[in-house]
């Protein structure tokens, strides 16, 4: 009997809606076979929740569906989103992003001059800068280089050679 | 299942330029949409106007909707919205005296029926007005937990809440309809409910 005042009508919704844990839904099944007054206030709820179940939606006039094809009809016709926007758009976007900034930047190195001069010392770059421009630099730039075309040819040939298994399977 | 592939094929036909499977969509949800609309503005032709211009929002952003989400959540969060700005535009205060007023107006129950019948249609006809009585969103959580078929986590993404609070704001709009039941039927509710 005691039990029906430790369980409150929150945890019997929760075991009503199916949403306790293991723990709580069977201390709640043990209390309600215990407990007279229990079972009278779970009753009580669940012939609530019937009735909350059992309510019917409301119906909107009949002319609700026409009046809104009349109103779709005036607007323009929606698209998925990946037909909306064009690939070839952002791609030539993306590109003259990139020649426009190699530009800037191959005009800026250009006509710089890498030398920086004061009267308590001076910075001269040139030299510094033309020192790492070496053979075995350009050596090793073009090894990194190699190697990532041939990492990206590899992806590449991987991925087609999925594909026709995958068409072939198909 | 059957359902949302169905809703999903309906979906394609319309992105595919065949604006009349919207008019299947439209049927097929307008019941739920015009009751969640009728649960916010209290009044059907401010209801029916929530539902139209959320079909019509829905049918603009057709385009944007993601495939692999069910089409009825996505829709009711924009009837949920549009009705949350319906009300904030109109300041509607939702316990108004209209609200009594409704409250007092008992429908015409039919005659020539069993009294069970006539005692459980009255029943429904007084919890219809006890959600009437509720505040938008109570009414609006315990529809929307009824009678849509989403489950908690799903009612959550509509409302902007986790499943957790939409739990214990259930259990409040519960037990806030269960009084005002109890204050519509009086004494004859712990008969009735």
């Amino acid at each position: 009997m005691e039990d029906n005042f430790k369980i409150s009508d929150e945890e019997l919704w929760r075991f009503i809606d199916g949403t306790s844990d293991e723990t709580e839904h069977n201390r709640i099944a043990n209390a309600l076979e215990n407990s007279l007054l229990l079972q009278q206030r779970f009753e009580e709820l669940m012939a609530f929740d019937t009735d909350l179940k059992k309510l019917d939606l409301e119906m909107p006039s009949m002319a609700f569906n026409r009046r809104v094809m009349d109103e779709v009809s005036v607007n323009i016709k929606p698209v998925a989103l990946k037909t909306k926007v064009d690939s070839r758009i952002i791609y030539a976007i993306g590109a003259l992003f990139t020649i426009s900034m190699l530009g800037i930047l191959i005009y800026a190195f250009s006509t710089s001059d890498f030398g920086v001069q004061s009267s308590a010392y001076t910075i001269d770059l040139n030299s510094s800068f033309e020192r790492y421009l070496n053979r075995s630099t350009l050596y090793v730039f073009l090894l990194i280089d190699i190697a990532i075309g041939l990492i990206f040819l590899d992806v590449l040939l991987r991925k087609k050679s999925a594909q026709k298994k995958e068409n072939h399977l198909l | 299942m059957q359902q949302i592939d169905t809703d999903l094929m309906l979906i394609n036909s319309v992105l595919a330029g065949q604006t009349n499977a919207y008019g299947i969509l439209v049927e097929r949800h307008q019941r739920f949409v015009f009751t969640l609309a009728l649960r916010f503005t209290k009044n059907r032709e401010e209801a029916e106007e929530v539902a139209q211009d959320s079909f019509v929002k829905a049918y603009r952003s057709l385009g944007t909707f993601k495939h692999n989400a069910k089409f009825s959540t996505w829709l009711y969060s924009i009837v949920y919205t549009t009705a949350m700005t319906f009300l904030r535009k109109k300041r509607l205060d939702t316990t108004t005296l209209n609200d009594q007023e409704r409250f007092l107006e008992i429908p015409n129950q039919g005659s020539g029926f069993d009294a069970d019948l006539v005692t459980k249609k009255s029943t429904y006809s007084y919890l219809n007005q006890a959600i009437e009585m509720l505040s938008a969103t109570d009414s609006s959580l315990i529809t929307m937990f009824y009678k849509s078929e989403l489950s908690l986590e799903e009612i959550g993404v509509i409302v902007g809440s986790d499943a957790n609070t939409v739990k214990v704001k259930l259990f409040r709009a519960r037990t806030r309809l269960k009084e005002k039941m109890e204050l519509i039927l009086g004494e004859e509710s712990q008969q009735l409910i």
